[in-house]
């Protein structure tokens, strides 16, 4: 996988969506609609009760934000991808991967790019400016640089587990479940973490480091308690992203790879 | 380099096979113990093919023709033997050789279904890194030869099965692999389709030496392209040899087709291998080990009103249907 390689395809992936624009755009527009009313059901909810663990609104759009913009970022390069590969196997057009003369992940995860997210992208990444602009922070070189690494962190967190849900379809084939069991932990990361048991702060922390994707870097950035973590780990949660990206695709080369051996 | 382009010896897959059965209970059941069996779908097979053949791989379904093709393409990993192709063992080298080795499944489409087959070429060009010119002068060629100008600007949801083959066709030979695996090329085409792409492949061969490794259904395939051909039946190989020596399997037995004046009685071919019988004419299979063909012409000719003889070989699709079945 090269540059040239990866713009050709989006040049043809984009080419491909404006055969069907209306669509594009339609659902585009309707996955903005939606995720707005999310949006609106908390800027409710907080108009009754101000503070939420201690977070304002503003924060909590911070929050939120931070979530949906590295969830798009990573399941552009990831979610559809993953999903599909059931089908694929199933049915052996995954093959087609193979007889490619370039690494199968990479050229899968290019290929499926999806344009799609520039909707949550759009509606995450304006409401991310408004409420940084809300918000009393010491807007310092080193926090700059803290939230985009925390970004790229995060969308390789959400990239990583999802793409391990996608080595899992290579050892039982159908792994949908997976999908919707990460859909549900992910509900939980819209709030911050100290409303929830400790169970829930565990797993979240170390099981599905999801947390990791907001919670930690934002509670961070804004000076809140990083319970169950202390407050110098925040360091280190820009290193958890490569960390679980990283072995997502290795789970995903040795799944890969057991396909091989087994023959699907 | 050995004088082969592609060497096997003892190739071995086997899968592990789920038992499943039948019922409510015993699924139930297969949450707790799964019995599962071995299946030797490629059961030691040897392979020898030289740079230039065109060869055909033909078998029955789930003969392990198909396995035999995705070891090696590098799709999967068997689990014996060795494979060497132009120097490399496909799935350890697997990037690298996939470079000159060109693949078609006639059943898996490698066109982007929206876009015209011009935008999967350019992408292969790059994926491939075919120089610009060379890309150009090759693809001219190709459109000439299939007559595809129209068609590789029109986008692949528009197009009939044989102009998108066709297409698939040329995916598969842009960067000008030495070796090119067709997996059912002409499968569901029109007749004229089917020759053209059999021109195609032909002069290819011709042309550039290109290695040709086909496998099929259809026996016109073979006889028009193959100069060699393997069978495969139950994963080993029971005919490797040159395609003329198909057709002289039955060399001990003939076809007799004779027309009557007058309806005859069957009884009168008691003792004969009818194999079709219509009153006024019949079909009938010699053995000329024990008896010469002239005695059993003569033996006809004397016995029954004969107007018209003719005497043949056993045709080709007997001999596949025999060693299928065998």
């Amino acid at each position: 996988m090269n540059i040239a390689l990866f713009g050709k395809l989006i040049q043809l992936l984009i080419k491909e969506k404006m055969a069907y624009r209306g669509d594009f755009l339609l659902s585009a527009f309707a996955q903005i609609v939606s995720y707005g009313g999310e949006y609106i059901v908390i800027w409710l909810f907080m108009k009754r009760f101000p503070l939420l663990a201690g977070w304002t609104w503003p924060e909590i759009a911070l929050l939120y934000s931070f979530g949906l913009l590295t969830y798009a970022i990573g399941a552009s390069f990831s979610f559809v991808q993953m999903r599909e590969l059931e089908g694929q196997v199933r049915q052996g057009t995954f093959d087609n991967l193979l007889i490619k003369p370039i690494n199968p992940y990479f050229y899968l995860i290019s290929r499926g790019f999806n344009l799609a997210y520039v909707a949550h992208i759009t509606i995450s990444g304006a409401v991310l400016i408004w409420a940084i602009g809300q918000l009393n922070v010491q807007w310092t070189l080193l926090n700059w640089a803290y939230v985009l690494l925390a970004v790229v962190s995060g969308a390789m967190i959400q990239a990583g587990l999802l793409t391990a849900i996608g080595a899992a379809t290579f050892l039982w084939v159908r792994a949908g479940f997976l999908f919707t069991i990460f859909f549900r932990l992910k509900e939980f990361i819209s709030y911050p973490l100290p409303l929830f048991g400790t169970f829930i702060q565990l797993l979240l922390t170390i099981g599905v480091p999801l947390a990791f994707v907001n919670f930690y870097p934002a509670a961070f950035l804004l000076a809140h308690d990083s319970a169950p973590l202390p407050g110098w780990a925040m360091w280190l949660a820009p290193l958890v992203g490569p960390l679980v990206y990283g072995l997502g695709y290795l789970l995903w080369t040795s799944g890969a790879n057991k396909y091989q051996g087994a023959g699907g | 380099m050995s004088e082969y382009m592609i060497e096997i010896q003892g190739l071995r897959k086997t899968f592990k096979k789920l038992n499943k059965k039948a019922g409510f209970f015993s699924a139930f059941g297969a949450l707790f113990s799964r019995t599962s069996e071995l299946v030797h779908s490629v059961d030691g097979i040897d392979l020898r093919v030289r740079k230039g053949e065109i060869r055909g791989l033909i078998g029955p379904n789930g003969a392990g023709k198909s396995t035999t093709i995705k070891i090696m393409s590098g799709i999967l990993h068997p689990t014996e033997g060795t494979v060497s192709i132009m120097g490399y063992t496909p799935w350890l080298h697997r990037e690298k050789y996939i470079r000159n080795l060109g693949v078609l499944f006639g059943q898996k489409s490698q066109l982007w279904w929206d876009l015209p087959p011009i935008d999967t070429f350019e992408l292969n060009r790059e994926m491939y890194r075919i120089p610009t010119d060379r890309f150009k002068r090759r693809l001219d060629r190709f459109v000439e030869l299939l007559q595809i100008e129209r068609v590789i600007y029109q986008p692949v949801r528009t197009l009939s099965l044989g102009e998108r083959m066709k297409c698939e066709l040329v995916c598969a030979l842009l960067h000008e692999p030495s070796l090119i695996f067709l997996d059912e090329p002409t499968i569901g085409l029109d007749i004229v389709s089917k020759e053209t792409i059999r021109q195609f492949i032909k002069q290819t061969n011709k042309e550039l030496q290109t290695t040709f490794i086909i496998t099929t259904h259809d026996l016109a395939d073979l006889e028009n392209l193959c100069d060699n051909v393997t069978i495969i039946n139950k994963g080993s190989i029971v005919f490797d040899d040159a395609m003329g020596k198909l057709s002289t399997f039955f060399r001990n037995r003939k076809i007799i087709e004779v027309k009557f004046a007058e309806p005859v009685g069957e009884a009168l071919l008691d003792g004969y291998d009818v194999i079709e019988f219509g009153g006024l004419n019949a079909r009938i299979e010699v053995n000329v080990e024990d008896k010469d063909i002239k005695h059993h012409v003569y033996d006809i000719l004397g016995r029954l009103p004969v107007v018209d003889i003719n005497i043949t070989n056993i045709p080709i699709e007997e001999v596949i249907k025999h060693i299928y079945t065998s």
